[in-house]
């Protein structure tokens, strides 16, 4: 439940309709959240200033912006710079997780992703929230390594150098 | 098979292209380094003549000037070869070659007669077979040692007789030569058809190592495809079920239900992606085993259509049915396998409606054509009648270099792979492979504008004449088979 009772709203980015059915299955029998899907990147774009959603869960194959072209945009925006971005994609390489979590990604998962493992995921994104993202920053940035959870600090690690260049 | 036939042809060109490439770099060697030697040997002549100019020897201005000749004869040599003019170049080289060998046998026989000297020298000629043994070809090789064998006979013979001082053994001096020359053509031709033999060994290899290369990069695309197509269905699978699992009290019954249903969805698709894979590899092997019948193209169409959802929603989620405009006069039938049949217009029908966007009409129309059967060369004059089915759309269209890309096994267009529309990269080469196990064809025709679609045509043979007559039946059956 977000602040007041009312449900976090997700907002599913994919271009294939038979997963954004499933995900959002998933998070409405597993979890009380609003979903709100999108079937490319500048739909999402636009969704998203629509509904204001609390994390997003994104593609990266699809039409017209991708997966990390969308991030790149949300993390460009200081209105969207804080929310919450998971990827979920088919891509299992290295370089690909590693090119997810440049552009500003907070989680890369796999497809297939077990339905848990998404809510967990999609819980932990929304729970860190903004305070703890700019605290893991500062302190990444003094060079502490005193962070909660290895996967946590790769990927602020990598966000933070993300930003840095940008 | 349609990648093999297409690599065929590579074989001998493979070959061939090793042998000219080698054979005009050692044209022009030979050639920039014999002209090179006659030009030192002009100058240091001409030094001869500049200290000692009593001495000179008449006959050598002739030579000079002969030698002069066959230092332009290497030039046109190097511009043949440059030209890419294999053999020319080769002969060119090999005259030059020649010419300058006579010409200082006869120069140095008219000062001193038929000296040791210039009966030796007929072993020189050898190079110049040698030369064409490595620069040409057998004939141009025994051609050489027929005119060397002449040359030598004209130089021990001819001149001697002609200035009346034919020594005892002119005749013995010119066999010996002429027999140094002929074995020296038998041994280098013996080299050169071993050098042949490996020449053509590695063209195979370079043949064969292209074809693991585009094997390899086919696999790869397949992986890739595979890996995208069967990932989104087996997460949905295998997702469906999870949940049901661990909501298995907490939901409604119809709930539950419907989260069955959509598993049993999900496990449809893996299932009919999978099946496609191993029909491709079934159908591939096996093809020989389809059993032909008299089938009736308009019913088959119609039970294609059939198991095709017309239905399609639009994104502003508008139902739309598509138009399906059937030509094809119900008594026309053709000579193939049912099942298979049906499948080659239910891929042909999905294609054109996953291609094209909703809305727009799909045109199926057959008629029957004279055409040349696919198992002649392209150039037989023989015309035999086909039944030909058209599936036309009016979608985006196939850039037409792109055409040929479409019946590869895997092979997807580079914009499809980006898209969202679902495929494998089978469809197509399942009905060519499928076509032509039955004696037919399948082609695209495509101008790669968007609006004006893209045309599949299916040639298939009719029934042949006997069973026209004792298929009617057969025919009337299978045209009241409900569509």
């Amino acid at each position: 439940m977000g602040s007041g009772g009312k449900p976090y709203t997700v907002l599913i980015v994919d271009d294939n309709a038979e997963l954004l059915e499933f995900i959002t299955d998933t998070l409405h029998e597993l979890g009380e959240y609003t979903v709100v899907t999108a079937s490319d990147g500048v739909e999402a774009l636009q969704r998203y200033y629509t509904t204001q959603p609390d994390c997003l869960v994104i593609d990266v194959k699809m039409p017209r912006l991708d997966g990390y072209q969308l991030v790149r945009a949300l993390r460009g925006d200081a209105t969207s710079a804080q929310t919450p971005l998971i990827m979920l994609s088919a891509m299992a390489q290295d370089r690909d997780q590693l090119a997810g979590m440049l552009a500003g990604a907070d989680q890369y998962l796999l497809k297939p992703v077990d339905p848990l493992a998404l809510v967990e995921a999609v819980e932990r994104a929304i729970r860190v929230g903004a305070d703890e993202r700019a605290e893991r920053l500062l302190r990444l940035a003094q060079g502490g390594d005193a962070l909660p959870g290895a996967d946590d600090a790769r990927s602020a690690r990598v966000d933070g150098e993300g930003r840095r260049t940008r | 098979m349609s990648e093999q036939a297409a690599v065929t042809p590579n074989e001998r060109t493979a070959y061939s292209a090793l042998d000219r490439e080698r054979s005009v770099r050692l044209s022009q060697l030979v050639a920039l380094a014999f002209s090179g030697f006659l030009i030192f040997c002009l100058l240091w002549m001409g030094a001869v003549y500049m200290l000692h100019p009593r001495e000179a020897i008449p006959a050598f201005a002739a030579l000079a000037a002969a030698l002069a000749g066959c230092v332009l004869l290497y030039g046109l040599a190097l511009w043949l070869a440059r030209r890419r003019q294999v053999l020319r170049a080769a002969t060119t080289v090999i005259a030059s070659t020649l010419l300058a060998i006579v010409a200082s046998q006869i120069a140095w026989e008219s000062a001193s007669g038929l000296s040791a000297l210039v009966v030796a020298s007929c072993g020189m000629y050898i190079i110049a077979i040698a030369l064409s043994g490595v620069l040409g070809n057998a004939r141009l090789m025994f051609g050489t040692a027929a005119v060397t064998s002449a040359l030598s006979a004209v130089v021990c013979l001819a001149l001697p007789a002609r200035m009346g001082a034919m020594p005892p053994d002119a005749v013995l001096a010119w066999i010996t030569a002429a027999g140094e020359q002929w074995l020296a053509a038998v041994l280098t031709f013996g080299a050169s058809s071993l050098y042949e033999q490996a020449l053509h060994d590695v063209g195979a290899l370079r043949v064969a190592m292209e074809r693991a290369r585009q094997l390899d990069e086919l696999k790869d695309q397949f992986i890739t495809n595979v890996n995208h197509e069967l990932r989104t269905p087996i997460m949905a699978l295998h997702g469906y079920i999870k949940l049901l699992k661990l909501r298995h009290t907490g939901v409604s019954d119809e709930r539950r239900a419907e989260l069955i249903e959509k598993a049993e969805r999900a496990g449809d698709r893996v299932v009919a992606l999978l099946t496609s894979i191993l029909d491709v590899r079934r159908i591939d092997e096996q093809t020989e085993e389809l059993a032909p019948e008299v089938v009736n193209v308009r019913a088959s169409v119609e039970a294609a259509a059939g198991l095709i959802d017309p239905l399609e929603v639009t994104r502003s989620g508008a139902v739309i049915e598509r138009e399906l405009r059937v030509h094809i006069a119900s008594g026309l039938v053709l000579w193939a396998e049912p099942v298979r049949v049906q499948q080659i217009f239910t891929n042909l029908l999905s294609n054109a409606i996953k291609y094209s966007s909703p809305g727009t009409a799909v045109e199926i129309a057959a008629r029957i054509v004279e055409s040349a059967p696919p198992e002649l060369p392209a150039d037989a004059q023989v015309l035999v009648p086909f039944v030909e089915i058209t599936v036309r759309d009016y979608g985006l269209g196939i850039p037409p270099h792109q055409l040929p890309l479409l019946f590869h096994r895997f092979v997807r267009l580079p914009r499809d792979l980006a898209s969202t529309v679902p495929g494998n990269g089978l469809g197509l080469h399942l009905c060519r492979t499928l076509a032509s196990a039955m004696g037919g064809t399948v082609w695209a025709e495509s101008s790669g504008v968007a609006g004006e679609g893209t045309t599949l045509h299916v040639c298939l043979p009719p029934p042949p004449a006997e069973t026209m007559l004792a298929g009617t039946a057969v025919n009337g059956a299978r045209a009241e088979e409900p569509a």
